[in-house]
């Protein structure tokens, strides 16, 4: 009966209602019929053979411990931040944990499936740890948080890199994608917190200075920018490093770091204009001087208020890494690309390959977006 | 106040506590800060413009003959024999077209989807829904390239579907039949636009012109009528001799097929376009949606019971005042989606990115090139935000 | 939020530093990057050879499903490893994009350059590059779909060329069309998979780029007989293995080791009969080229600062010249017979100087 009601208001209101219900639930059945027809009638194989190309490209298989090694630590920080700053909801972390198993439908192997639980398993203790310190109201666990996050960056060149760990030219795939969007937002975050302050600051010369790069930055395409990276900049890094070191997959990191600390830095200064005033008033009764001020009052509150918006910076530049596929880089992009070019076997699936390598960047975004969107829904509750 | 602080630091005996007068001297603390911010500032400049100069600079290399062909013009003529400044000007008004067609049914689109998100109908704000999950969490470089590859899947120009000869439609392009002169017909059109912009200030400023005065003309009607006769006069003019311009499918002696005439909408053009609306309407759908929702329900409310109907309720009620949390977020979107436009480089489309690609390929000079990019890039930003603003103050005025 | 203000603070200082750093440098300066340095010697030490290469160019460079490089090229670089340090296996690959593959050889990110790139005097002297000797001569051409009928350049009047981006490929092509007043229109991509897309599906009837590569594009296609390439040539295209200026040492080993291996055809030697050969050498020629005494004399040295029988170590593991070229270019229907890269015995050019 209920059900009669439900469909009555809000299917069949009106006459125009009736007929819109009847064209929309035409037109899902349209595409849903396209997407079926077509998922059901593909022959997939060309994805299961080419499963390790697509994910990490040619990284060596010996060496593939230093990538799950990285992704382990990444997880388990994240999920402890989680922990620590926000409760999720239950049937919020059902809904990623499903989506995010999806992809590995499609790449799964048993080790593989192994290795996934495993570090599902330890980031949700680490979830459930860092949620218990919070509660205790240790003061401790911020320092341990911020200071994980600070080494986070070198710990991943030095596990990647170092001891004998197969050079950067062979990072590809999914991998490189994930990697240059990381390294993108933890690099540009500090620099896009110094470029907030400086455009907010009174300071006329620093804040011309910040203006200037922010705005240039903004200004021009990010493919512009990866083309700088090409073709221009090697002239312009200092001579310092060895043979091998400066490569494009380098240079590339370095000017998506730039470009992204100019977004960043737009997001943070809408948190410290969101800061109400009264708190730097506080402050300064209290004796603080303007450093103390910014670093214990206004920073801590802008930078939880912008979380949600720097998630969606991050899914933006995540997105935006499939660019460096115009550059050549085997990235995820290029490499579903390659497939149906190069094997005989799989000719002409051009779509197929195309569909896979979306549906993997999808796959991530969505995640993230809902991420932020949860945490966006605790802050305006909280507030 | 320097006179002052002089005064203090020479009263102070040690050299230890002039420095704490300096240190504790906020004014001057400002200037010292900024001093050495500026010669660190400085040195680095100095050092990136050392580095510029071991590359090529200048820009006398686009005065020479361009030597390469594009395969879209718009109002400008070009042939490879033009220079490459030519070139490069192409493609920028290539990139203006694509942009503002973009932008135009981009908002379109997010409007439609951001109500239709907010509508009753269960089915209706779920396809809504669906189409912003699915479209803005997938990269856009992506649905280029998914674009051209379906409309590639368009007939081969051998077999192109003509229905009965008023159009032709192959992968080489969609040609629809359109009026146009043979002479000065892009200069007609360019001031019938203008006329109608002028036309539009004039009706608003005759509507403020009849509230302070007595009611004798219709402003409506007068500036139909000032469109009309500009319009009609410069066609008599110009001398325009309109015709209509029915494609046409022709094999020349060589067995190759042309189509020619009409309106043209290439697969190119129209996998950046379908592209570029649809991802950035999803951005424009979720602005929407959060304006709208954002207005008191008492405004909905009381739309109904006046009576209006459901159209009259959004258009008269609800977008007018939404428009004002929508424009600002809404410029971002634009700019975006103009910079976006560069991704045209990946399927042929020939934007002001491609074009300089093609001449730093030929002749080098990146930086310079690069910079020339920019600074157009930039200009067109400017253009964009300067023309939102003027909308944004209009939009501000009414409701005050 | 509308701070366009900003935007113009920007505009304005950007052209007022364009002002200044350009407006006064109307001289073209090049830059001089490289210095002499000794590549050699830095391979040896770190017992690989680093090769910049093609991956995406089916014979010359090209990752088999087993992610293994293999092609023409990729050989010329297992040549050079062999010869250098005796093992063909010791090279690390680094696949590079046309555009990226200069600024790569600049940059010390690769010890060599083999991928499928043109000599040219720019490339020689402006982008600081030294070319060894041609591997294979090459020629931009036209692939048509068979079903066309188009027979020359000139019958193709009125129709869409694709083309890639690259340095000379649509000059050459705007040359030959708009220069012989034939009509067309030009679709300039800046990758290959949307152009290969664009060709098959007919939005444009011809793909005009190096004969080789129009080859190795068209033995992958699934009916490779349903595609032609023209017999016209618009272009000269030397292909060959490049170093960096300066770098005499490597220049030396890498454009004898490619001379050795014709050298190796033309005498007879293969990889099969290779170490028969290098014991029981039938001329004083074969002696010199495979660094072994000839007649209980004692084995010539041309001191290349490597092993005197590195020509051995090149074909018995790698293979001469015709050997690598039979596997590898043939597949893809590019015979030798006739062309340009038949042994000059035959008409062709590929000819050694001579190893004394």
């Amino acid at each position: 009966m209920r059900i009669v009601i439900w469909i009555k208001e809000n299917l069949l209101g009106s006459k125009i209602d009736i007929l819109m219900t009847l064209i929309s639930a035409y037109f899902i059945y349209f595409i849903a019929s396209l997407f079926l027809n077509f998922v059901f009638t593909t022959d997939w194989t060309l994805i299961q053979v080419n499963r390790k190309i697509l994910l990490v490209g040619l990284f060596p298989e010996e060496q593939l411990w230093r990538i799950w090694t990285v992704f382990s630590i990444f997880s388990i920080l994240i999920s402890a931040t989680i922990g620590y700053l926000y409760k999720l909801k239950l049937r919020n972390s059902i809904f990623y944990i499903l989506i995010l198993i999806i992809p590995f439908l499609i790449f799964t192997t048993m080790n593989l499936l192994v290795n996934v639980l495993i570090i599902l398993f330890f980031s949700i203790i680490s979830y459930s740890v860092f949620y218990y310190l919070k509660e205790k109201k240790l003061k401790i666990t911020s320092r341990i948080l911020l200071l994980s996050w600070l080494i986070f960056l070198p710990t991943l060149f030095f596990i990647l890199i170092l001891f004998g760990g197969p050079k950067v030219t062979l990072w590809g795939g999914f991998f490189v994608n994930l990697i240059l969007a990381v390294i993108a937002i933890l690099a540009g975050f500090p620099l896009g917190v110094f470029l907030a302050l400086g455009r907010a600051s009174s300071y006329q010369v620093i804040k011309l200075v910040s203006i200037i790069f922010i705005e240039t930055f903004r200004g021009a395409p990010l493919i512009a920018w990866l083309f700088f990276a090409w073709f221009v900049l090697p002239n312009f890094l200092p001579n310092l490093f060895s043979l091998n070191d400066i490569n494009l997959v380098i240079r590339a990191m370095i000017v998506l770091s730039l470009f992204s600390s100019a977004y960043i830095a737009e997001v943070i200064r809408g948190g410290l204009q969101s800061i109400p005033k009264g708190q730097k008033e506080a402050a300064t009764a209290l004796g603080l001087n303007s450093i103390q001020e910014l670093l214990f009052i206004v920073l801590p509150q802008a930078l939880r208020v912008v979380i949600p918006a720097i998630v969606s910076t991050f899914i933006a530049i995540f997105k935006d890494t499939s660019l460096v596929f115009i550059l050549g880089i085997t990235d995820l992009l290029r490499i579903g690309r390659l497939i149906p070019e190069q094997q005989q076997e799989f000719y002409g699936k051009s779509i197929e390959t195309l569909l896979v390598v979306a549906l993997l960047f999808w796959v991530v975004s969505i995640v993230l977006s809902q991420v932020s969107r949860s945490i966006e829904e605790r802050l305006n509750v909280s507030k | 106040m320097i006179s002052n602080l002089l005064k203090q630091f020479k009263s102070q005996t040690t050299t230890r506590k002039k420095i704490e007068v300096l240190k504790y001297d906020k004014s001057f603390r400002k200037f010292f800060i900024q001093f050495l911010f500026s010669i660190f500032m400085v040195i680095f400049l100095f050092y990136l413009i050392s580095r510029a100069f071991s590359l090529e600079l200048g820009f006398g290399h686009l005065s020479s003959r361009a030597g390469f062909g594009l395969s879209h013009t718009f109002i400008v003529e070009y042939t490879s024999n033009d220079s490459r400044w030519g070139a490069y000007f192409t493609g920028v008004v290539n990139t203006i077209r694509v942009s503002l067609v973009g932008i135009f049914f981009a908002t379109l689109l997010g409007i439609v989807m951001g109500l239709a998100r907010l509508s009753k109908n269960f089915l209706i704000s779920k396809i809504s829904a669906g189409y912003v999950e699915f479209l803005r969490n997938t990269p856009l470089l992506i649905q280029i390239i998914f674009w051209q590859l379906v409309l590639l899947q368009l007939p081969q120009i051998s077999n192109a579907l003509t229905f009965g000869g008023i159009s032709v439609w192959s992968n080489r392009g969609i040609l629809l039949p359109i009026i146009s002169s043979v002479e000065n017909g892009s200069l007609w059109v360019l001031i019938l636009l203008l006329t109608l912009i002028a036309s539009l200030f004039l009706r608003s400023y005759l509507h403020k012109f009849k509230e302070e005065n007595v009611r004798i003309f219709s402003p409506n009607l007068l500036s139909v009528i000032f469109f009309l006769i500009i319009g009609i006069v410069t066609y008599f003019i110009l001398g325009i001799d309109l015709r209509s311009d029915v494609p046409t499918l022709q094999v020349n002696e060589y067995g190759t097929y042309i189509q020619s005439g009409g309106f043209a909408l290439t697969p190119e053009f129209a996998a950046i376009l379908f592209a570029l609306v649809l991802y950035t309407g999803t951005f424009i759908t979720e602005i929407v949606r959060g304006s709208i929702q954002s207005l008191p329900i008492g405004q909905t409310e009381a739309a109904q019971a006046l009576g209006l109907s459901t159209y009259q309720r959004i258009t008269l009620v609800i977008l007018p005042q939404a428009l004002r949390s929508i424009i600002p977020p809404l410029t971002n979107q634009y700019l975006n989606l103009t910079k976006n436009s560069s991704l045209s480089v990946a399927i042929a489309y020939p934007d002001v990115f491609m074009v300089s690609r093609t001449i730093m390929n030929n002749a080098g000079h990146a930086l310079p090139m690069l910079f020339l990019i920019l600074i157009t890039f930039l200009s067109l930003s400017l253009f964009i935000s300067l023309f939102m603003n003027i909308l944004n103050r209009r939009v501000t005025r009414i409701g005050t | 939020m509308l701070n366009y203000r900003n935007k113009a603070i920007v505009v304005i200082s950007l052209l007022f530093s364009m002002f200044v750093i350009f407006a006064c440098t109307a001289e073209e300066t090049s830059s001089e990057s490289s210095s002499g340095s000794n590549t050699l010697a830095t391979i040896i030490d770190r017992g690989e050879l680093v090769c910049g290469v093609n991956d995406n160019l089916t014979g010359f460079g090209v990752v088999n499903s087993a992610g293994q490089f293999e092609g023409f090229d990729i050989d010329f670089c297992k040549a050079v490893a062999a010869a250098i340090l005796g093992d063909a296996g010791k090279v690390e690959y680094v696949p590079l994009t046309a555009s990226a593959r200069f600024e790569a050889l600049a940059a010390n990110e690769i010890d060599i350059l083999i991928r499928n790139t043109t000599w040219t005097a720019s490339r020689d002297r402006d982008l600081g590059n030294d070319f060894t000797a041609p591997t294979f001569y090459d020629g931009q051409g036209m692939m048509v779909k068979a079903s066309s009928g188009y027979d020359s350049i000139e019958s193709m009047a009125g129709s869409t060329v694709c083309v890639l981006q690259g340095t000379t490929t649509e000059l050459n092509l705007d040359d030959r069309f708009t220069g012989s007043g034939i009509a067309y229109t030009p679709l300039t991509f800046e990758t290959n998979d949307p152009l290969q897309a664009a060709y098959e599906e007919g939005r444009c009837d011809g793909w005009t780029t190096d004969k080789s590569g129009l080859a190795s594009k068209r033995a992958g296609f699934s009916t490779p007989s349903d595609h032609v390439v023209l017999a016209e040539t618009l272009s000269k295209e030397p292909l060959g293995p490049l170093t960096r200026d300066n770098d005499s040492e490597l220049y030396d080993v890498v454009q004898w080791v490619v001379f050795g291996m014709m050298q190796a055809e033309e005498s007879g030697i293969t990889s099969s009969n290779v170490s028969s050969m290098a014991s029981n050498p039938s001329d004083p020629g074969i002696a010199r080229l495979l660094g072994v005494g000839f007649d209980g004399g004692e084995p010539s040295d041309f001191g290349f600062g490597i092993n005197v029988d590195f020509m051995q170590n090149v074909i018995s593991q790698v293979g001469n010249y015709g050997e690598v070229y039979e596997s590898h270019l043939v597949p893809l229907g590019l015979t030798r017979e006739g062309s340009l890269n038949a042994q000059w015995t035959e008409g062709g050019l590929i000819y050694a100087p001579p190893f004394r």
